[in-house]
């Protein structure tokens, strides 16, 4: 009798063990080209949101931190949250994740502005005409179908694109000529093994130091 | 005309010297052809990473695999003797940054076992043309490897493009495969 309790008490435990991972499971298959059907899904209603809040003034639109030469909208950090929430972490790490982030972003952004590395609406244009060629060629790009099926017209992406890029293309500049002049530093071939480790590592010191200099905190 | 017998010793030795030098060019063209056989892959390809911007970082890569074999007709096998691989690159990034890596080269079995894995490389100087591309880099391995002229083996390199922990993906793998057959 008591072998038998023992042993349906051990098939239990082996039944909720593969349940729950099973369930992990499920959680883990969820696949790049689905996280990209969610991730345009909220770009779609964020796009609208960024609208909204350009016809609004500054102060109107929530600011989540305050830094020495740039605010970081809330509305940007929750975007950048939700987008590691979509890639799989949990939301205490997709929040820290996109503190970092965002912080980097607006730092490496302000950095550039105040180098001098603003663009043109033509240059913007232009990026985004040849980021759409490369697209088109992509192995992947799946990915990119999947995030403009969420808005209503790939026009209408573009338009989001747009300014996107307007922000990110001062610092994709800026960030591209400082990895060369490190290069040059360092005496290194730009494209070497050797170099792409060592600017790894001195891109991520450099932006956290970009951050403790804005000095940013929550108003 | 009549030559005395030291012009005719002379003559003589002219053609066994002009004799014995075509033997030898004869039995060492082919097998300075053989050294020089190249047999390649390569591809062209391009990757997105969607990052938490809103946008893409990118990258574009056009990736090379080399093997340089002499043959040996007496014993039928193929001496693979140096090998390269190299990639040329543009990529456009704002704070997420994608990187290629190549792996090592692996010969296999036709089931696919690991064979030998040539794990020392040597950086090697590149052409490439710099209105397509912002960089290059490549390696050189000179370890020998030898197997039947009629193998079902061949060579792998595989190579990832990675963009850190804020991409989706985190990182897309493709390979090269040469076969190593050589009749």
């Amino acid at each position: 009798m008591k072998a038998r309790v023992i042993s349906v008490v051990g098939i239990l435990a082996m039944v909720c063990v593969a349940v729950l991972i099973a369930g992990n499971d499920t959680r883990a298959e969820i696949s790049d080209v689905e996280k990209m059907a969610q991730w345009g899904t909220y770009l779609n209603e964020n796009a609208v949101q960024s609208e909204q809040i350009s016809s609004y003034a500054l102060e109107d639109s929530g600011i989540y931190e305050v830094g020495q030469d740039i605010n970081i909208l809330q509305t940007e950090f929750d975007q950048f949250q939700k987008f590691y929430e979509i890639s799989g972490y949990s939301v205490e790490e997709a929040e820290a994740m996109a503190k970092k982030h965002v912080e980097e972003r607006n730092a490496l952004y302000a950095e550039a502005i105040k180098n001098g590395y603003d663009v043109s609406e033509e240059e913007v244009q232009i990026y985004c005409d040849e980021l759409k060629e490369i697209i088109a060629t992509s192995e992947n790009s799946e990915m990119y179908d999947a995030v403009v099926s969420s808005f209503e017209s790939e026009e209408a992406y573009w338009q989001y694109e747009y300014l996107v890029y307007q922000k990110d293309l001062p610092i994709q500049k800026y960030v591209a000529d400082m990895e060369y002049n490190y290069a040059q530093q360092l005496g290194l071939d730009q494209y070497s093994q050797d170099f792409q480790d060592a600017w790894t590592k001195h891109f991520e010191e450099w932006k956290e130091q970009l951050c403790l200099e804005q000095n940013f905190y929550i108003p | 005309m009549r030559f005395n017998g030291g012009v005719k010793r002379g003559v003589c030795s002219c053609l066994i010297l002009v004799m014995i030098c075509c033997s030898c060019l004869y039995s060492t063209l082919p097998a300075m052809a053989a050294t020089k056989t190249v047999i390649n892959a390569e591809e062209g390809k391009s990757y997105l990473f969607a990052v938490p911007e809103g946008g893409w970082s990118t990258m574009r890569v056009r990736v090379e695999y080399t093997e340089e074999y002499s043959n040996n007709s007496s014993s039928y096998t193929s001496t693979f003797y140096h090998r390269e691989k190299a990639c040329m690159f543009s990529r456009a990034y704002a704070t997420t940054m994608p990187v290629l890596y190549l792996d090592n080269v692996v010969h296999r079995s036709s089931s696919g076992t690991s064979l030998k894995t040539f794990s020392s490389w040597t950086a090697i100087d590149l052409l490439y043309d710099p209105s397509r591309w912002q960089g290059a880099n490549g390696y050189k391995n000179t370890t020998n490897a030898s197997y039947t002229r009629s193998t079902s083996n061949y060579g792998t390199l595989s190579y990832r493009v990675s963009c850190g922990s804020g991409g989706i993906p985190a990182v897309s793998a493709d390979s090269l495969t040469l076969s190593l057959k050589t009749d």
